[in-house]
């Protein structure tokens, strides 16, 4: 008990995460008096995954993006097709954000890549502040649930490796974010254009129109490649990652000549530092979970919750409101790979599918992201666009609760979830 | 000349973790290559690319540390009054130090036993070659935790 | 004292169940001094990571794949061999007067058995229909990690098959990455692999088993009398699994067959077109030193007893 309030403690200091799971690890098996080399023979199951191959190469492929000018040329070609829209900068901003956060993975990249034309554009266009300060914020976590997300490949990681409930595939995961993803989109692009039904309007054009598009021709297959590759099952996922990284490369080294060779391995460098980090956590709580797993603790705290929790519907709000306070403490990696373990059995025990528990926990981490006071992107918000964090929890507040109503949509109503993925697999078959 | 020995170094290190990358980039495309336009890819390369993945996993960790750019939760020492944040970084730098020292010596006592067992991971590499990276890498992030833990005892500044 | 073993079995199977019950009446039996815990699903790692767990004594044992001993015992993967069997018949009298001899080998390389247990035999099932050898080539054909045998007689023939973790086989038949795997009748069905799949020769082509496998290091603490209790319950178990996995694998064949999926038969002309590639792989092995010279005449040598007291 000591030593978990001493680690929690580090842990608030700052300590490195995977430091602090290594240690509970390495405690652990002490503790049950296990050989420490356990630690090191988990870790090496780090070369026994064949999907850890997408996590460097999808990730290195979202760093070029967000290198190149191909945030603006995004922004050019949405703002092109939806600006006559009322509230259609707003909408352009989410769709553009939801685009790169599934490639980079809401690491607070979009903010920062993207923020830095959105926030200008919006209010250029006459957008209020608050609103384009609180849309801005929470389009960075926007689109985690769209492939190829590294969240939603590390949930599939995770739960295979359980191996509780139904096996699926991490194709099904991402069919599974669909619909999801989309009814976050469309809530929020409701709001906004409700709430500014007033201005923002550019006249669509269809030179300029034509003009946009020319301009991201190169870019637009790439969802094609990725979304259409792996839902059509004709490349597996780490096929599309590795497909995915060489056509950005060819794209932004060859043919726009945006990033010169030179420049390449300092991009590749600060995409593995990213992936160093996530995958390393990744290792070390392989490790805390067999722990876990060779004294039984999931099957206890199953026993403890069912105990108290006697509904599904019971668990599935204690879920939410536990989430979204974990959601707004922990970094999503850690989140993931510190609670899944923990929640899966347990709700599979309640009769929630995988895979829609994938989707929730996804979904409730998403609005963590910046749910007041000390959700991560609210921090750099605060400090990209310069302003005090009492006005960024006030500007974000309505996005909260739109966000908020749609988690419990997804929450209780499952078919949203899976019903893609079970329709696809039907009509293949 | 200590920094310049130590700017080659990490050079190296760079072109290393680079190096990496691109192997498995090139890899891992010529497979996709192969199994569509021979109907099957080479059966030591989807072996090979996890081990580059457990490689990339520590290389990317160690530039990690280099950068002193791990994942963590860090919302109390924003609010720390200036006399604690000093020994709040000591400590927090030299007990994952301490933590790497551990998965180091670990990593070589797995590595030691696959070699004893003359284990083969794939085609007739052994295991213990693939496995080296783990008490390499966590010595090296080890070193690293000690050395930003003295940069903050002597500058008196955050690294 | 507490034994814990890994194995790669999803619990709520049939298997499962059998073992804890067998675990309950071994606790029963010795009075709660010999208890069991199962790590089913491969949740302790793939088998790989099972060895080196029992190597520091994290665990005591697993429920290993005939493949999976090839560390252990190399000999003991001798029913591996493809096409060496014809029938069911062949397998009995054959097991009936070897099974002692592997388990014996495995003793003696510091694992106690409890006897083997038959997965059935496995079929080649593919998209297109496969009689003959050369029907093989250009089709990606996957064999389990670290199956030696299998890789080894596919690579006679000049194929070189896809090996992939279990996991990702399902996924890889529908991307197209294989076409065509062996598996057990019972075992396409539980993952699913028959809806991807269009023909299945009728043809046994490799023989699956496993084990149980306890260290004997770790038996060897037990109680004398808890070690025969142990003995007895478990290898009654595993008597069990043998009749239970035989019947279901003939059902399974049945659904397979209900279920539309094509049986190619093979003529006697084939027949002794695939019997070329066993002779190539058992050279191979016997060459590479992956099994002894005795261990491969012993099996050749039963098997001919058979042939020639049954066939006339
Ligand atoms: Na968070
Ligand atoms: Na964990």
């Amino acid at each position: 008990m000591l030593i978990a309030v001493a680690l929690i403690v580090l842990a608030l200091l700052g300590t490195p995460l995977f430091a602090i799971i290594a240690a509970s690890a390495l405690l652990g098996f002490y503790h049950n008096e296990i050989d420490l080399m356990v630690v090191a023979i988990e870790f090496y199951r780090l070369a026994d995954m064949s999907i850890l191959l997408a996590i460097p190469l999808f990730t290195f492929a979202g760093f070029l993006l967000s290198e190149s000018q191909a945030p603006a040329r995004l922004m050019r070609l949405t703002q092109a097709l939806l600006g006559w829209l009322p509230g259609g900068l707003a909408m352009v901003s989410l769709t553009a954000c939801a685009l790169l956060t599934a490639f980079t993975g809401a690491s607070g990249v979009t903010i920062v890549a993207l923020g830095a034309l959105l926030y200008p554009a919006l209010i250029k266009a006459g957008y209020r502040e608050n609103f384009s300060l609180g849309l801005v914020t929470t389009s960075g976590s926007l689109g985690l649930l769209f492939a190829p997300s590294l969240p939603l490949i590390l949930f599939g990681v995770i739960a295979q490796q359980m191996s509780v409930g139904r096996p699926f595939t991490i194709d099904e995961l991402f069919l599974a974010g669909v619909m999801p993803g989309l009814l976050m989109l469309v809530m929020l692009s409701g709001w906004s254009y409700w709430h500014n039904r007033d201005i923002g309007l550019t006249r669509f054009t269809v030179n300029e129109a034509w003009q946009a598009l020319r301009e991201s021709r190169w870019e637009l297959p790439l969802p094609f490649i990725v979304l259409g590759g792996i839902y059509s099952g004709y490349f597996a996922v780490s096929e599309a990652a590795a497909v995915t990284t060489v056509y950005v490369l060819i794209v932004e080294v060859l043919i726009h000549r945006e990033i010169s060779l030179s420049q390449l391995p300092a991009v590749m460098r600060s995409a593995m530092v990213m992936v160093g980090g996530i995958l390393v956590i990744l290792g070390v709580s392989l490790a805390s979970t067999n722990v876990m797993i060779d004294a039984d603790v999931p099957g206890r705290l199953f026993e403890f919750v069912h105990d108290h929790i006697s509904s599904r519907l019971t668990f599935l709000i204690a879920l939410n409101v536990f989430l979204l306070i974990l959601g707004m403490m922990l970094d999503i990696f850690a989140a993931l790979v510190i609670m899944i373990p923990l929640l899966l059995p347990i709700a599979v025990g309640y009769g929630v599918d995988p895979v829609h528990l994938g989707i929730i926990f996804l979904a409730n981490m998403q609005i963590g992201y910046f749910t007041p006071p000390v959700g991560m992107n609210l921090f750099i918000a605060s400090y990209r666009f310069q302003r005090p964090l009492l006005q960024l929890y006030q500007a974000t507040l309505p996005f909260f609760f739109i966000l908020l109503l749609a988690v419990l949509i997804i929450t209780y109503w499952p078919a949203l979830t899976l019903g893609l993925p079970s329709w696809l697999e039907a009509s293949r078959s | 000349m200590c920094r310049r020995l130590i700017n080659g170094l990490r050079r190296l290190e760079d072109g290393i973790l680079a190096l990496v990358l691109a192997a498995m980039i090139l890899l891992a495309i010529g497979q996709v290559v192969l199994r569509n336009v021979w109907g099957a890819g080479l059966d030591w390369a989807d072996p090979l690319l996890r081990i580059l993945v457990l490689w990339i996993a520590l290389l990317g960790a160690m530039a990690a540390t280099r950068d002193n750019n791990h994942i963590s939760i860090d919302v109390l020492s924003k609010y720390l009054p200036p006399f604690l944040k000093i020994p709040a970084q000591l400590i927090s730098h030299w007990f994952t130090a301490i933590i790497c020292a551990l998965l180091a010596w670990q990593g070589a006592r797995l590595t030691l036993m696959d070699y004893q067992d003359a284990t083969t991971a794939f085609a007739s590499v052994p295991v213990w070659i693939c496995q080296l990276i783990i008490p390499f890498g966590f010595g090296i992030m080890s070193l690293r935790f000690v050395l930003h833990g003295l940069s903050v005892l002597l500058n008196r500044e955050a690294p | 004292q507490m034994l814990k073993i890994a194995t790669a079995s999803p619990d709520g199977t049939v298997w499962m169940e059998k073992m804890r019950e067998a675990a309950d009446e071994i606790k029963r039996r010795t009075n709660g001094r010999v208890t069991f815990r199962f790590y089913p699903g491969g949740i302790m790692g793939n088998d790989a990571s099972v060895m080196r767990k029992i190597n520091v004594n994290q665990l005591q044992g697993g429920i290993i794949p005939g493949g999976g001993l090839k560390d252990i015992y190399p000999d003991s993967q001798v029913y591996s061999l493809p096409l060496i069997f014809r029938s069911f018949d062949e397998v009995d009298y054959v097991r009936s007067r070897m099974d002692d001899l592997i388990v014996k080998g495995l003793e003696q390389n510091g694992f106690i058995s409890f006897g083997l247990s038959e997965g059935g035999f496995a079929y080649l099932m593919s998209d297109k229909p496969v009689s003959r050898v050369e029907d093989l080539k250009g089709q990606k054909i996957w064999i389990p990690e670290g199956d030696y045998i299998s890789r080894s007689a596919f690579q006679t023939i000049g194929v070189s098959p896809i090996s992939l973790p279990l996991t990702d086989v399902m996924t890889a038949l529908q991307t197209g990455l294989i076409n065509t795997v062996a598996s057990s009748p019972m075992g396409a069905i539980a993952l699913q692999w028959h809806a991807r799949v269009k023909f299945v020769t009728d043809e046994p082509l490799a023989y699956l088993y496993g084990t149980m496998i306890v260290q004997a290091r770790a038996f060897s603490r037990l109680r004398p009398d808890d070690q025969r209790i142990v003995r007895d319950v478990i290898g009654a178990v595993y008597k069990e699994f043998n009749s239970i996995n035989r019947r279901d694998n003939a059902e399974a064949l049945r659904v397979l067959r209900n279920q539309g999926i094509q049986f190619v038969a093979t003529d006697e002309n084939d027949r002794k077109n695939w019997q070329a590639m066993l002779e190539d792989t058992k050279s191979k092995m016997e060459r590479e030193g992956i099994l002894s010279q005795s261990i491969i005449e012993t099996l050749r040598r039963h098997l001919n007893d058979f042939r020639q007291g049954s066939v006339h």
